[in-house]
């Protein structure tokens, strides 16, 4: 396919071979199809087979009975009909091209709405512009995959993902769409097939009537000429959906109108509204549709690549990326192997856009899951101007994907990963789990896990390299970057404050629970993950607890030799506030998690106002952090403390 | 929110389609604010009515262009692959218009029209050299 050409510099390089919509192109751009055409070979089949019946069986016959002119009516119908189906199909449909890169940024200031910028949860409007076509209102609807304006008429076809002018509709059959520029050849050739099915039936029938007269046996007629029956019964077969179809698109081309929009009843009299395409005269309407002047192919597919050209077409698709909210941008690319997380996404991307240009550019997850399935590819421009959305929808399926993606390719690698993670868990005799179940549970247990280990995320996103400081942490981190959407997101929100305090909780404990509290949907996205943990298997959840007291340095060796069940405890004590709470507060995630843990804290805290003279974990940033810093430790060494479950228990 | 000033230092203008007469292709002959000071308001008009002419012309239906229409239905569309349509010879005095009038009226200016068929019949891009100067 022409997409998938990889960039030749020595060829001249024709505008067909980067045509961002999904046509094929075939004879160097001379014809060009809709991407599936299997249809299209059937109709070819279905025609020439019937018609070769016709001539081969029935034509001598006729010809020689009544008049040569038969096979000579026959077969100029036959031509002129494959002639309007190939030039239907192998020709533009009138696909209007895509904006060039400064065209949309000139539509997007345009329409830009002044207080967009400051809000992430801002969710555009339904972009539409009205415009007047004789002296009617008509509403232009924007078009997120070609950023433009529709002109009136124009639609666009999902299937070929371009959109085309004067839209008619999708024809399998044809095997391309049907627009302003191909309607004509569409007409002729529905009105010349169905003028050629009734002409073969009937003379197929007359072959048959005349036999009969002769041998005066049904029977003997179809042993005499058998083909003559079959070519009558698949025209009178097919006669009358094209008969349908011809008189149908008569009466559409007579009154101006298009199949789309006499679906959609645009123009019916209920809404008031008259069809302002009309020239008001059926003949008019006929002579200018199928006789008036042909606008040429606009996207000009054997125009050769300038510089110019591929830098307004292509950096189109750049734009989206760095128009993207700054917070979800780039973060997998500085997983442990960048080269196969980056090649998994080339791959996806270079469906739809060229190699070339996709050197250092590195697309979103979430965003490539949408923008594959091109049918949303408008949604997926609207997901991305939703920051929290994005981020708080996505996750599930993009961990998904990955998890796949590293059970497929990244096994042995991620073995090699996972290998701490490995050895705490044949401590617990859990030895050759699969990998990718690992993965899954790493996943939520690293985003539970988001408060002891912050400090070497938050470096590593922030500045874009792997953190080499601490061994236990650094490898928590490949986990973390592998595992979840979630939790990048997660540290993107942390702003980078003090990389170097001595303990990890002092980020990520502080800044995290504040923002959870105070600002619950930049918060919330961390936590999602955290209502996995309710799903988890108790083993390996306790395996990490175990991995993050390493750090810590809180007693590793006691907490190795905690027995599995006792570990779990408090995860289950979790799993007991959690419902309580969410069914009284609110069902988001956000809501429960910041909840839970402010829940947490506080019996945390009641615990250790038993023990130390210490305030509880309120106001004044220094405080806090101390203070939460105090309670996540003794969030880590909850397993061995049965009492607090009691705490939490009556706290709830 | 279609009034909304562009960016001062916006180096092109987007001229586009007037659908008032239906989708046959016409151009907006409203002077863009941004050209203010950059081209007399009748230079520029001059220059939209013209080209708005010549798409007129392709695309009216008279006598002539019909007949070959009917000439193309009746050799089953081979026609097409021989001759330049009547539409085809109007683009070619469109984009020689616009070169002659780039040369005379824009270009000295520092101003530079693009031939609408580059851009899909969309819009004419009026571009400016100057990088800052076509501001309002």
């Amino acid at each position: 396919m022409a997409l998938k050409m990889a960039p030749q510099k020595q060829k001249v390089m024709r505008k067909w071979e980067i045509f961002p919509g999904r046509n094929k192109f075939y004879c160097d751009g001379y014809l060009m199809t809709a991407p599936n055409t299997s249809i299209f070979y059937l109709t070819v089949v279905l025609i020439t087979a019937t018609s070769t019946l016709f001539f081969v069986f029935d034509c001598p016959f006729l010809a020689e009975r009544i008049t040569i002119g038969i096979p000579i009516i026959g077969g100029v119908l036959y031509v002129f009909t494959m002639c309007s189906l190939l030039r239907t199909t192998f020709s533009d449909p009138g696909i209007l091209p895509r904006a060039s890169q400064d065209e949309a940024a000139y539509i997007e200031k345009q329409i830009e709405v002044p207080n967009s910028l400051n809000s992430p949860t801002y969710r555009p409007p339904p972009r539409t512009k009205e415009v007047f076509v004789r002296g009617q209102a008509v509403k232009l609807k924007y078009c997120f995959t070609c950023k433009i304006f529709r002109p009136p008429r124009a639609s666009h076809c999902s299937l070929c993902d371009n959109c085309v002018d004067r839209f008619d509709h999708h024809c399998p059959w044809v095997g391309n769409c049907v627009g302003r520029r191909n309607y004509r050849f569409f007409y002729m050739f529905i009105v010349s097939l169905a003028f050629l099915a009734v002409f073969i039936f009937a003379c197929a029938l007359t072959h048959l009537v005349l036999l009969q007269t002769e041998t005066k046996d049904f029977l003997d007629v179809i042993r005499k000429s058998p083909f003559s029956v079959v070519v009558s019964a698949i025209c009178f077969l097919s006669v009358w959906s094209v008969i349908g179809l011809a008189g149908f698109h008569t009466y559409l081309t007579s009154s101006d109108q298009t199949t789309n929009e006499d679906i959609k009843g645009s123009f019916s009299n209920k809404g008031g509204s008259q069809n302002p395409y009309s020239r008001g005269n059926i003949c008019l309407n006929c002579f200018y549709i199928l006789c008036g002047p042909l606008q040429p192919s606009l996207i000009d597919r054997r125009g050769i690549i300038t510089e110019e050209y591929r830098l307004q077409m292509q950096s189109a698709d750049k734009n989206v990326i760095t128009s993207q909210p700054p917070i979800v941008v780039q973060h997998i690319g500085t997983t442990v192997d960048p080269t196969k997380a980056y090649n998994h996404v080339d791959l996806e991307a270079s469906t739809n856009m060229n190699n070339s240009h996709m050197q250092g550019v590195y697309r979103q997850r979430s965003y490539d899951n949408l923008q594959n399935d091109k049918s949303t590819s408008s949604v997926a421009h609207l997901v991305e101007n939703e920051l929290p959305l994005a981020s708080v929808l996505i996750p599930s399926s993009s961990t998904i994907d990955k998890r796949m993606r590293l059970s497929q390719n990244n096994i042995t690698s991620s073995a090699n990963d996972m290998q701490d993670v490995n050895e705490i868990v044949s401590e617990n005799s859990i030895t050759n789990v699969n990998v990718s179940m690992e993965k899954k549970h790493m996943t939520a247990g690293n985003s539970y896990n988001n408060l002891p280990y912050r400090d070497a995320p938050t470096e590593n996103v922030d500045e874009k390299k792997p953190s080499n400081t601490n061994n236990n942490n650094s490898n928590t981190t490949n986990n973390n970057n592998n595992s979840t959407d979630t939790t990048q997101n997660v540290y993107s929100n942390i702003p980078p404050t003090s990389p170097n305090v001595p303990n990890i909780l002092k980020n990520a404990a502080s800044d995290h629970v504040y923002s959870n509290i105070d600002e619950t949907v930049n918060g919330g996205n961390g936590y999602i993950s955290t209502l996995d943990l309710d799903l988890d298997d108790p083993l390996l959840t306790s395996s990490f607890i175990k991995k993050k007291e390493i750090p810590n340095n809180n007693n590793p060796q006691s907490v190795y030799n905690i027995s599995t069940t006792s570990s779990s405890i408090p995860i289950e004590t979790n799993k007991i506030i959690l419902p309580s709470i969410s069914s009284s507060s609110s069902t988001t995630g956000t809501q429960i998690t910041s909840i839970e843990l402010k829940n947490v804290l506080n019996a945390v805290a009641l615990q250790k106002s038993n023990q130390l003279p210490e305030v509880l974990p309120v106001f004044g940033p220094a405080l806090r952090n101390e203070t939460m810093i105090d309670t996540a430790l003794d969030l880590d060494s909850l397993d061995s403390q049965v009492g607090l479950m009691h705490m939490n228990k009556t706290i709830v | 929110m279609s009034q909304t000033p562009l960016q001062p230092n916006y180096t092109k203008v987007f001229i586009q389609r007037d659908y008032s007469e239906g989708c046959s292709v016409q151009f907006q002959n409203r002077f863009p604010q941004e050209l203010e000071g950059r081209i007399d308001r009748a230079s520029f008009e001059r220059t939209i009515a013209k080209i708005n002419e010549y798409f007129i012309e392709a695309e009216k239906g008279n006598c002539s262009t019909f007949c070959e229409g009917f000439c193309a239905c009746f050799s089953a569309y081979l026609i097409y692959l021989f001759t330049e349509t009547h539409y085809e010879k109007c683009l070619r005095k469109v984009s020689a218009y616009i070169s002659m009038q780039n040369e005379l009226v824009y270009n000295p200016k520092g101003l530079n029209l693009t031939d609408p068929v580059n851009r899909g019949l969309r819009v004419i891009e009026i571009s400016s050299s100057l990088n800052d100067r076509l501001s309002t």
